[in-house]
């Protein structure tokens, strides 16, 4: 469980990385490091083959990125008044999604779990689903407010 | 039953991984960025996989699946980049609003 967590945090931090990136070298770095947290997910899973195919593709695939992205060409183009809009409607959306599991997690979850399962004492895996269900929303909000901010900035920045 | 908490933390990693490859396909047009976030969006499909066989028991099946998304995942991301690469040697910048322009 700790092992899981470990390497799937690291998974995310590097996605997050490789997302958000500004430099597409850094971003195709950090695919790279994400494709190697992934493989030791796998290898936590007991699923070595699933982890050498990805350990193999994913590190080819970060080189290929790697390459393309050292043209001046690849560099990113400016933002027009659509993008500003999209920009907008991806931390609404998310916000909503986030807000949407925190409230209705545990109802879900009852209604998720088989009611024979439910009738054999189950309230602790109802409680722990409800919980991650939580961490879930919450996590979707506090990710949906920092896009929001880096939005605004960006706009503040570019007037 | 100790592989839940297994599952449902991969499930919410892979979740969030799925939201950050939509995030970076969303608010760009380099296609190399759309490119990376396909990739994480695949990364995300393949752990999802892998983690329901392995909280079911069926994990040789499961992890054909998973080879299988992430070959598929790989193939199409490469289809992408070199779509990106044909896009800049017509147009001189990889904008996916320029595709359109490799008709002509």
């Amino acid at each position: 469980m700790n092992t899981g967590l470990f390497f799937c945090s690291l998974l995310l931090i590097f996605s997050l990385g490789a997302a958000m990136s500004g430099r597409m070298v850094m971003a195709a770095l950090c695919l790279a490091c994400s494709s190697v947290a992934l493989a030791a997910q796998f290898l936590a899973l007991h699923s070595p083959w699933a982890a050498l195919a990805e350990l193999l593709t994913g590190l080819a695939f970060a080189a290929f990125l790697f390459l393309c992205s050292r043209s001046p060409l690849a560099a990113e183009t400016p933002a027009t008044a659509e993008d500003e809009m999209r920009f907008f409607a991806l931390p609404f959306l998310l916000g909503v999604l986030g807000l949407a599991f925190w409230l209705f997690s545990e109802p879900l979850a009852r209604a998720l779990l088989p009611a024979q399962t439910q009738q054999h004492g189950s309230t602790g895996m109802i409680f722990w689903l409800s919980r991650w269900g939580d961490c879930a929303g919450i996590s979707g909000m506090l990710l949906a407010a920092a896009l929001a901010v880096k939005t605004i900035a960006g706009r503040r920045h570019d007037a | 039953m100790p592989e839940m908490p297994v599952l449902y933390l991969c499930w919410f990693f892979s979740v969030m991984l799925f939201l950050c490859g939509i995030y970076c396909m969303m608010l760009s047009r380099n296609m190399l960025r759309i490119a990376i976030g396909a990739a994480l969006m695949f990364k995300a499909c393949a752990l999802a996989v892998i983690a329901c066989g392995f909280a079911s028991g069926n994990l040789a099946a499961a992890q054909e699946m998973g080879v299988a998304v992430i070959m598929i995942g790989v193939l199409s991301c490469s289809v992408i980049v070199a779509l990106a690469l044909a896009v800049r040697r017509v147009t001189g910048a990889m904008d996916i609003r320029n595709l359109d322009k490799l008709k002509d």
